[in-house]
């Protein structure tokens, strides 16, 4: 019996070692954000507030955010019009021809994204759409579909058809019953898979360093420019900022379809 | 042979809605993908511009460049060296999620999603915070008295090997997560009832049903960091930068179009190869589920 307690036990300590390993470096973020200098030193033991409110008088860094929500709008905008169609039509549905196009939408997620960014560097310069915030929200559009298209799959497949149906024997033509009858049904769905959009375009960085012109700079390639030379409390606090996008996110996807139904599965 | 073709259209009707999808797909995934396998082809004049010709210069510079060889090589070993830390750790983290439920499963999928959407830039600046000379761990070390003077634990393979990991460990456990799943708890109760031991059972029914989820998330762990660009260049010095570092300086700093796309083509086949053998070796493995 005590054998199989200490199996048990070194299984536990060996979990909280990772789920420690995988946390740290968010948690010291929050950590040095109310550290009282102006550069980083450990222990510490004066706390502020003030490079909560410092990092707005910062205007990279606010230009830089606003880009940041701006092609996240974009790219939910685009994610959720091009993928909830597309996901309707092809859940529930079994034959050679979807498994294939369901692979095809699925590969931008399987390859590195540093191939993205140039390969599509290289062709959007050639269409003359760089200085735009549409490139960076095309490739964060690429990197989002995967997973808004498998989560809202599977948002589809648990909907009961016969409402649908019934409409359709009413005499409703295929789109009004999409569009009174299950798009409604999927409203908590539609809601995840906004946000789960705009995180997903906020939290993206390789694709944007290759895809961005000094106007549309965006939040993390500028966090990524600046801890080159520094390493400061307001860059941890505009981080925080940033982890806080995910944590609302979070609660939302959680509190509409439960966090355990992102789509991931199928990336597999 | 019109008439088969009106049949087809019909059957394939019901797809119109995913169209718009469909050729987004192509015109900004596949097309630029095939513009840089062209542009690979091309050569580099002076200020950026190119010439485009079919040459295979970029390809044979490249491979008869022994330094290019050895990121090449380099990138290899990191890939390995991630997918050995990650393989056993992430099991433990899938297997406590298969096994958990209630709240305990709850918090942690939360523990896991995070990091997962957390950008990606943020977490490696947490990483630096962690490994410098001023950090909490250089700070420990002090104070448990391993060394007297500050440690810096960046820019060195551990550290990029470290990154990798955590970047990759949530994808790798959600995957292995998802085959879980699929094991039909009855089979590890027979192999009680029949009298194997907790890790007999584990080893002979969990471990061979789950090697699915493992070679697939493993697979996508090597993946990406053979071709991980970020992490190399937050946590390591230029002798860790992977080939992806170097074909993005190409492109942004060396304006060598050409030259980067065909690194970029280099990294895009051994991407595909790793694929195509990983389907072939373990085809039994697959539908063994």
């Amino acid at each position: 019996m005590r054998k199989i307690d200490i199996k048990s036990l070194s299984f536990h300590v060996a979990l909280v070692i990772i789920l420690i390993i995988l946390l740290s470096p968010i948690l010291i973020l929050f950590i040095t954000s109310f550290l009282d200098k102006t550069y980083l030193s450990w222990p510490f033991d004066d706390f502020t507030f003030n490079w909560y409110i410092e990092v707005f008088k910062r205007p990279l860094l606010v230009r830089a955010f606003i880009n940041s929500l701006i092609v996240a709008g974009l790219t939910t905008v685009m994610t959720l019009v091009l993928c909830t169609p597309a996901a309707y039509v092809m859940s529930k549905r079994k034959s050679r021809t979807v498994d294939t196009l369901r692979a095809f939408i699925v590969s931008p997620i399987m390859i590195p994204p540093v191939m993205i960014g140039i390969s599509l560097l290289i062709f959007l310069s050639r269409a003359g759409l760089r200085n735009s915030y549409f490139a960076i929200a095309f490739g964060h559009t690429l990197w989002a579909s995967p997973i808004v298209f498998i989560t809202m799959t599977a948002v589809f497949e648990r909907l009961n058809p016969v409402y649908a149906q019934v409409a359709k024997d009413l005499g409703a033509s295929d789109f009004k019953a999409f569009w009174k009858i299950t798009l409604p049904m999927a409203k908590s769905g539609l809601v995840a898979s906004i946000f789960l959009a705009f995180v997903l375009s906020t939290q993206e960085f390789i694709i944007a360093l290759f895809l961005y012109v000094p106007s549309t700079i965006i939040l993390p390639v500028e966090i990524y420019t600046c801890i080159r030379y520094e390493l400061s409390p307001v860059i941890s606090a505009i981080s925080v900022y940033l982890v806080g996008i995910v944590i609302v996110g979070l609660i939302v996807i959680d509190r509409t379809i439960g966090i355990e139904n992102i789509g991931f599965a199928g990336k597999g | 042979m019109d008439n088969l073709r009106n049949i087809n259209f019909n059957r394939l009707k019901y797809l119109i809605p995913a169209v718009p999808l469909i050729l987004f797909l192509i015109i900004f995934f596949l097309l630029p993908q095939i513009a840089m396998v062209e542009f690979s082809f091309g050569e580099a004049l002076a200020f950026g511009k190119i010439k485009h010709v079919f040459t295979l210069k970029n390809y044979v510079n490249f491979f008869t460049d022994p330094f290019y060889l050895r990121v090449l090589l380099n990138s290899f070993f990191l890939g390995v060296a991630v997918m050995v830390v990650t393989i056993p750790s992430g099991y433990v983290l899938a297997y406590a999620l298969w096994k958990s439920e209630g709240t305990k499963r709850k918090i942690l999928y939360i523990c896991i999603l995070f990091p997962l959407f957390t950008n990606l830039v943020v977490r490696l600046y947490g990483w630096r915070i962690m490994l410098s000379s001023a950090g909490p761990i250089s700070w420990f070390f002090q104070a448990v008295g391993i060394t007297d003077h500050p440690v810096n634990m960046l820019f060195n393979w551990p550290a990029v090997v470290l990154g990798l990991f955590t970047e990759c460990m949530p994808y790798y456990v959600l995957i292995l997560f998802s085959v879980l799943t699929l094991i039909n708890p009855r089979y590890i109760d027979v192999a009680h009832d029949l009298g194997a031991s907790k890790i007999k059972a584990f080893l002979k029914v969990t471990w061979p049903l789950s090697l699915p989820g493992v070679i697939a998330g493993s697979i996508l762990t090597y993946i990406w960091s053979f071709g991980a660009y970020a992490t190399p260049t937050i946590l390591g010095q230029p002798k860790q930068w992977t080939l992806a570092v170097h074909a993005e300086r190409q492109i942004l700093s060396i304006r060598d179009w050409p030259y980067g796309s065909a690194m970029g083509i280099i990294i895009l086949f051994f991407t595909l190869l790793i694929m195509y053998i990983q389907s072939r070796l373990f085809k039994g493995v697959q539908t063994y589920r």
